[in-house]
């Protein structure tokens, strides 16, 4: 028995059209390409590997059945990470996960952060702790790639209350944990 | 533009500049430090987000606690408490093996389950598929099936635990019957299972891997997998 990576002969563009033959190899390999993006995505929005691993194999399978809204063969990227960012959200939906262990979190990734500089070690700590309204934004634009107007199309709220979303994590990790001190106090503007 | 204006803007996209934020930044050095700033805690962000993770810690999903909870700080013994902190290890030694012991495992039955049930249109399929067109979509997962007098009337390849497996529903006379060829999956033994209505069953495969054999209702799912086991073989 062996591991099923089949060699695609034709076009991811052409593969992932609906109703191509080769849809299930192409996508196939399309997960195979991503599932290492997508796993740090999941990983920076539950901070738990195990978690993490789960949502993105169930988004998968939601990918998988759900292959036909891919219409647009350029855009599987930023389809796979909005598929994680809801398995996400359904996860702590019916769970009700609020918070996670930071011991715990911290405890399996000590052989990174030893590998880390101290300024690495800081910002990591800080955004494993930034409360959930924060840091889910940041962690869309930052690794996603998505706009402010997508992040609030996605999580149903306003392009401003993104923009002050964003703007108040990076603050919070800057003045919490001493990175980057701001020229001078600046007060946070309301949503 | 007033400075919280344009903090606002930079501290919420610090490598985007529209035109009237880089007017203000031209006339403003302190904006311009704070953006010069904010696009290096970004590049650190940055390179945060995309170094490997750290190893798979053993938990699974769980309710966690609602704060944060903080690190023990360890406190050395005392002498005369030697015997006492040897004692309670043995006891906590002792009650993490049984808690190991009792932890809750992983099911690939619930996994079964739960992807036979986000596929419950496939019962419904009552054409018979051809020979070729079964074989074909075996191929696809390096399994083959011996000619038989076995209907199927639903083949396709899914993803299941990170693995493309076949998935068939074949035709009996106590109904449809869902096969899913595991061969990524090891089971030292038969196990049975009934949930939501459907009956099931997972074997070891004659070539190796798991059948799962799946029924809405009860029928003798036994037969099904002697029937049909032996002539599925992997062909890698």
């Amino acid at each position: 028995m062996r591991n099923f990576t089949p060699e695609i002969p034709v076009p991811l563009s052409d593969a992932l059209k609906p109703g191509a033959e080769a849809a299930p190899m192409a996508l196939e390999r399309l997960f195979a390409t991503m599932r290492p993006e997508l796993l740090r995505f999941a990983w920076w929005l539950a901070r738990d590997r195990a978690v993490a691993e789960d949502v993105v194999q169930e988004a998968m399978l939601r990918a998988w059945r759900s292959r036909d809204a891919l219409k647009d063969p350029a855009a599987a990227r930023g389809w796979l990470l909005t598929i994680v960012r809801r398995e996400h959200a359904r996860l702590y939906e019916r769970k009700r996960l609020e918070i996670v262990d930071l011991d715990e979190v911290m405890a399996a990734e000590d052989t990174q952060l030893a590998a880390d500089g101290d300024e690495m070690v800081g910002l990591r700590l800080a955004m494993t702790q930034l409360p959930d309204d924060y840091r889910i934004p940041l962690v869309m634009q930052v690794l996603g790639g998505f706009t402010t107007d997508e992040i609030a199309q996605e999580l149903t709220l306003s392009t401003a209350a993104v923009l002050t979303r964003l703007f108040r994590a990076r603050n919070r990790l800057r003045s919490i944990y001493g990175l980057l001190p701001a020229p001078d106090a600046l007060d946070e503007p309301a949503v | 533009m007033t400075h919280d204006e344009a903090r606002l803007l930079i501290g919420a996209a610090p490598g985007a500049v529209s035109a009237p934020l880089a007017e203000h930044l031209a006339h403003c050095a302190p904006c311009t430090l704070f953006q010069q700033q904010m696009q290096r805690m970004d590049q650190d962000l940055s390179r945060l987000f995309t170094a490997p993770l750290g190893p798979r810690a053993e938990t699974g999903i769980r309710a966690l606690p609602l704060m944060p909870a903080t690190r023990p700080r360890p406190v050395a013994p005392r002498a005369s408490g030697l015997l006492a902190l040897a004692a309670s290890l043995v006891l906590s030694i002792g009650v993490g093996i049984v808690f190991w012991t009792l932890r809750p495992q992983p099911s690939l039955a619930a996994g079964v389950l739960d992807h036979v049930g986000h596929e419950s249109a496939s019962w419904s399929e009552v054409a018979p598929m051809t020979a070729a067109a079964t074989s074909q979509v075996l191929a696809g997962a390096d399994v083959r099936l011996d000619p038989t007098d076995t209907t199927v009337t639903y083949a396709r390849i899914c993803l299941f635990n990170g693995h493309w497996v076949p998935h068939l529903i074949i035709r009996t006379a106590a109904g449809p019957i869902t096969v899913m060829v595991l061969n990524r999956e090891h089971i030292g033994a038969r196990q049975s299972f009934r949930q939501n209505g459907y009956s099931g069953i997972l074997v070891p495969a004659p070539g190796g891997g798991t059948l799962a054999v799946i029924a809405q209702g009860d029928a003798d799912l036994d037969a099904v997998s002697r029937a049909l086991g032996p002539h599925l073989h992997w062909t890698h």
